[in-house]
């Protein structure tokens, strides 16, 4: 799930490939702060610093639909307004053809679709009316690393 | 080559067949569809047994991925296309939350529902196409931003929170900080609408029972951003601080609310 539109002129290949690696030193700053979207939707948002200065501002977002809790999503969003794009996106147990269920959205330099992959990496998180304690935090730590983010020594994990 | 009628139809049902996976799900069954969304994300909706007959839902799915493009699906023209796109789909809503595009009927009609929720659903995602097209990071999350940098794990925040009145009714200001039982509201007032927001800072504030020295308006930009005057009426009922300034926020609030004694220890 997520925003398709990608036309920022910041999602070069050299940009999101130093943004994607250990280059960008990126590290999350302050807690996780939740808010609520269209009345059913918890939006939780972690700022993420970076030494690119050019995407500024960076921040991790995750997305939780209380109808649909075993099916978050969260995305590694760069830059800002016109000039903003989803660097990666992970959708879990969502279909996605050719795809099953989660997958990620990679952004492909040039604008167009965000062409889909089946990672390896996210726990597996069964399909069901309800998640185990815990889930959301494992789920984000290992996007986190995914995306190079490190987990700064002042997060603060809020459950959404 | 002949195309008849039964090669058509046959050839449409099984691509329905061939490409339709269902998943137990609670009491119902998850159905995904062969269609997709306009991310390319596939169409699901659950299928729940519901006294004589059956409850179909999107789960909300389409009002999410709004949510996730910027769109208010409670207020103006999505609003009312929602609101349209539910009733002209003969949707009779049963027992639906905000968002949810839900219906409910027997099992003779089961597959009819199915796809009556589909479609609307679908329909629903497409308002994706009224988010601003230059929704840059809202001044209301960069004031979030930045007071939860400063409250760090020593101080409680609280987004949307609620100011008691002295009418007895409560309004919600943008954050709550709060520590040892002091606590500072916090109201950002953005320059996108200078004046509606002044106003609506001033009425909560105006009216609110929490001592004048706890309330702080935030504002964007810089003093030479604002009117003289309205600064000047703000300051009748709350602190003012400019977001500009690198240190006044923070230091307005660790006066009214300090950080715990043990983090000021050497």
């Amino acid at each position: 799930m997520g925003v398709s539109r990608q036309m920022s002129r910041l999602m070069t290949a050299a940009n999101l490939g130093a943004l994607l690696s250990p280059l960008a030193q990126a590290v999350t700053l302050g807690g996780i702060t939740w808010t609520t979207k269209n009345r059913v939707v918890r939006e939780g948002t972690i700022r993420v610093d970076t030494t690119i200065t050019a995407l500024a501002p960076c921040r991790l977002r995750m997305t939780v639909n209380e109808l649909r809790p075993s099916e978050p999503a969260l995305q590694y969003l760069a830059g800002d307004g016109r000039l903003g794009f989803s660097a990666r996106r992970l959708c879990l147990n969502t279909p996605h053809r050719p795809f099953p269920g989660t997958h990620k959205h990679r952004s492909e330099p040039g604008g167009g679709d965000e062409g889909a992959y089946e990672p390896d990496d996210i726990p597996a998180v069964p399909l069901q009316p309800r998640v185990a304690p815990g889930t959301y935090r494992a789920i984000l730590e290992a996007f986190a690393a995914e995306c190079f983010i490190a987990i700064g020594d002042d997060f603060i994990w809020r459950e959404p | 080559m002949i195309v008849d009628a039964t090669t058509v139809i046959g050839a449409v049902l099984r691509a329905v067949n061939d490409n339709t996976v269902v998943h137990p799900y609670g009491d119902g069954l998850l159905i995904d569809l062969p269609l997709a969304y306009g991310d390319g994300d596939g169409v699901r909706v659950l299928v729940e047994p519901m006294g004589s007959g059956y409850r179909v839902t999107d789960r909300a799915t389409a009002a999410s991925l709004l949510a996730i493009a910027g769109v208010n699906l409670f207020a103006g023209r999505a609003a009312e296309a929602f609101a349209e796109i539910v009733t002209g789909g003969g949707l009779n809503g049963v027992n639906a939350a905000p968002g949810e595009i839900a219906t409910f009927g027997t099992y003779e009609d089961l597959g009819q529902l199915v796809l009556d929720v589909a479609q609307a659903s679908l329909r629903a995602d497409q308002l994706r196409w009224l988010a601003p097209r230059q929704a840059g990071t809202r001044f209301v999350d960069r004031v979030t931003d930045r007071v939860s940098a400063w409250a760090g794990r020593s101080r409680k925040l609280q987004r949307d929170a609620p100011i008691p009145l002295e009418s007895g009714r409560s309004r919600s200001v943008t954050l709550r900080v709060a520590n040892d039982g002091r606590a500072a509201y916090v109201q950002a007032v953005s320059l996108r609408d200078p004046d509606q927001a002044a106003e609506h800072c001033y009425h909560v504030f105006g009216l609110s029972k929490i001592a004048r020295e706890s309330r702080v308006a935030a504002l964007d930009g810089s003093a030479q951003d604002w009117p003289s005057a309205i600064v000047a009426e703000l300051r009748t009922v709350s602190d003012v601080e400019f977001f500009d300034d690198p240190l006044s926020l923070e230091r307005q609030l660790d006066k009214v609310v300090p950080p715990p004694q043990a983090a000021l220890r050497p």
